[in-house]
């Protein structure tokens, strides 16, 4: 974002992130990056590798400092203090949240901690590649450049789902699906970097199947109360299409008395809330190529991000593909890292005078 | 790790088009063709002008006062057919130059009116936004000068002008999105105040969202048309991407207009403000509203003089001025009025 809103109380936080580029010699260490809205990966070619939940905070007060002793915090550490904090959540939707130099600033900071936590060794320049949703607009390419600039000699920004792609080798006659938390995202290879028309972005992944399930046990049990942190973390575990392979309990609150409930059901509908839009977007952008095209695309469609561990949600895809032609849907092997790694590939083998150009 | 694709292409022409889209990316050129090799071609035709009829219909019903759009570096033909007789504005001054340069819009074409106005106070409550230097807060400024552009367009007659907040409460993005979209806002104009690490600049900002419109809808109302054999998929498709253009064209002449009202307003002070622009950025205020949306960052409170100023009624009042002159050239209304200017300034 072109905008630097900050304001005077905000500028230790921005002296406090300026840390120099490293553009020292030596043989440069090549970072793949996967920014997420949830969470952000991060693999190295020294071998290290880290995720990190998406999340950033701020003391939000002198006590608040004292207590907790850092300028800053990330991830599960955050949440956990996220009553003392400013919490940021800077890329919802897949894109810098709402511009302002804050979530900027947040999205340097996981930056910085992504780049730290893979160890490059004293002053080693750094070349990164990062991963960016499908439809980010070139000023959100641009605001992320920015904030990955600051701490990589040279950076590349790709597609999320195309780094995907690129990781599997997967570079023609394939669809990657990449559902995440704000968004899933779609992207049809065949043999060139993808375009815009080769991709589409649906807001609908991962933060809508956590409002699905919020809502459905509002109607199930209107007195109950629920923890979302503790929804969202079973989730995570449990989520599932189609059958159930047993019942699914957590524990809520009926005024104050506390006790197990049964959310099989709402689990099952939440998640497969999703499969109706994406089984209708992945047509709508196959229909774009030719016939003979589209059956090559269809016998290698991917599914990837935290949402394609969802239990049968790959082979309810499958299905539903399938009405209308011969569809083979797989999951990738790390939904985790997928993104990084093939971000990190490309670094990787991107030629040495592009990095130098660029 | 799954099987290799069914035919593999070289990966150097891949890496080689990554390296260009990041040195356009970085340089402000366009990037490559963004366009499916394989895809068919099935843009224009008659689907263009239907499109837009229908996503201009969806976008705005019934309106009072005229739109209107005056094109610039359009083709001599388009500039002569360039409807004005339906102004409903008196003689512009000079300095009311066209707002739209990419040629009159689906909404002109079609003489689309605009009824209802939302003027979005940025921050409110918790959240103060920026602060400056003596703690005036944004939220505050936001919220007064915000109050007073309600206060001037209502005295026009014939606009609804309505607020997502008139006092000091937290409003979320998607409630303020939400407001915009359920009073049916014609126009959606979002009030910020930035805040900069460089205290000596108190720039003018203004942004409207999206990318620059390749597809103008005008363009599409005089696509040749055609059989039509598109499927169901294409045809929202269609609508969608027509949608967005005309939203995008119409945002980005409203936020010229405004950006341009507000720089000859700030000329009258003291010093000149830096013109930082009116341009696309990615808020998602101005992604989900329906309307043509902007977003203004009218000063910077960071510059201890702004803030000084904006502490006087007369500053705050004479803003609201510049953002009401913006909105009206947009809709070629007449100037504002100073006699309501000195009225607010007690």
């Amino acid at each position: 974002m072109p905008t630097k809103k900050t304001s005077a109380k905000k500028a230790p936080r921005n002296a406090a992130s300026s840390a120099p580029k490293r553009a020292g010699g030596g043989e440069p260490l090549h970072v793949g990056i996967d920014l997420g809205t949830s969470r952000s990966a991060v693999v190295a070619s020294n071998g290290q590798r880290a995720w990190v939940e998406s999340y950033v905070g701020w003391p939000k007060d002198f006590v608040a400092r004292k207590m907790i002793g850092r300028p800053v915090l990330y991830g599960e550490e955050a949440l956990r203090h996220r009553l003392s904090l400013d919490l940021v959540r800077p890329l919802e939707n897949g894109v810098v949240r709402d511009g302002t130099a804050r979530d900027q600033e947040a999205v340097r900071e996981l930056v910085r901690h992504l780049v730290e936590a893979v160890r490059p060794a004293e002053g080693q320049p750094i070349r990164a590649a990062v991963g960016v949703p499908a439809e980010a607009l070139r000023t959100n390419k641009l605001a992320i450049r920015d904030a990955v600039g600051h701490y990589a000699e040279a950076l590349m920004v790709v597609s999320e789902p195309f780094a995907v792609a690129y990781g599997l080798d997967a570079l023609d006659g394939a669809m990657v699906i990449d559902i995440g938390a704000g968004t899933t995202d779609f992207c049809v290879m065949h043999g060139t970097m993808p375009g815009e028309d080769d991709q589409r972005t649906l807001a609908l992944a991962g933060d809508h199947v956590d409002a699905q399930l919020r809502r459905l046990l509002e109607e199930q049990y209107p007195h109950a109360r629920f923890s979302e942190p503790a929804l969202r973390q079973l989730k995570e575990r449990t989520a599932f299409v189609g059958e159930p392979d047993g019942r699914i309990t957590t524990r809520g609150a009926d005024v104050a008395q506390l006790g197990d409930y049964d959310v099989t059901d709402a689990m099952r509908h939440a998640c497969e809330s999703l499969v109706p839009g994406i089984v209708e977007t992945a047509l709508d952008l196959l229909s774009r190529y030719e016939p003979d095209f589209q059956e090559v695309v269809r016998k290698n469609v991917y599914l990837a991000g935290g949402g394609s561990q969802i239990r049968g949600l790959a082979a309810m895809v499958e299905a539903q593909l399938s009405e209308s032609g011969p569809t083979r849907v797989r999951v990738v092997d790390d939904a985790l890292y997928g993104g990084a790694e093939g971000a990190l590939a490309l670094a990787e083998e991107m030629p040495e005078e592009y990095w130098v150009e660029v | 790790m799954p099987p290799a694709p069914p035919r593999r292409q070289p990966k150097e022409a891949i890496l080689r088009a990554v390296y260009e889209d990041n040195r356009a990316l970085t340089s402000g050129t366009a990037g490559p063709p963004r366009t499916a090799s394989r895809a068919r071609s099935w843009w224009g035709g008659l689907g263009g002008l239907l499109v837009a009829v229908l996503a201009v219909g969806a976008w705005g019903a019934s309106r009072v006062v005229a739109l209107a759009f005056e094109p610039a570096e359009a083709p001599a033909a388009v500039e002569a057919e360039a409807p004005a007789a339906h102004l409903a504005a008196p003689a512009r001054p000079a300095a009311r130059r066209p707002v739209n340069p990419e040629g009159a819009g689906v909404a002109e074409v079609l003489d689309l009116q605009v009824r209802t106005i939302v003027i979005d106070p940025g921050h409110g409550g918790r959240d103060p936004g920026a602060v400056g230097p003596g703690r005036l807060e944004e939220k505050d400024v936001a919220l007064d000068v915000a109050l007073r552009l309600r206060d001037r367009l209502m005295r026009r007659g014939g606009l609804d002008v309505l607020l997502t907040r008139d006092g000091d409460g937290a409003v979320s993005l998607e409630e303020r999105v939400a407001f915009a979209n359920a009073h049916g806002a014609d126009l959606f104009v979002s009030i910020h105040v930035n805040a900069l690490p460089d205290t000596a600049l108190a720039p003018v900002e203004t942004f409207f969202f999206g990318v620059d419109a390749e597809e103008p809808a005008r363009a599409l109302a005089h696509a040749e048309n055609g059989g039509s054999t598109f499927s169901v998929a294409e045809f929202n498709a269609a609508l969608r991407r027509a949608g967005t253009a005309v939203k995008l064209q119409e945002s980005r002449a409203l936020a010229e207009a405004v950006h341009r009202a507000l720089l000859r307003e700030r000329a009258a002070g003291p010093r000149p403000a830096p013109d930082w622009g009116a341009k696309a950025a990615p808020f998602n205020v101005l992604l989900y509203t329906d309307a043509p949306a902007i977003l203004t960052e009218i000063t910077a409170l960071s510059n201890p003089a702004e803030e000084a100023r904006l502490r006087t009624p007369a500053y705050r009042e004479a803003i609201a001025a510049g953002l009401e002159g913006g909105i009206a050239a947009y809709l070629r209304l007449s100037p504002p009025s100073t006699d309501a200017h000195e009225e607010d300034l007690r």
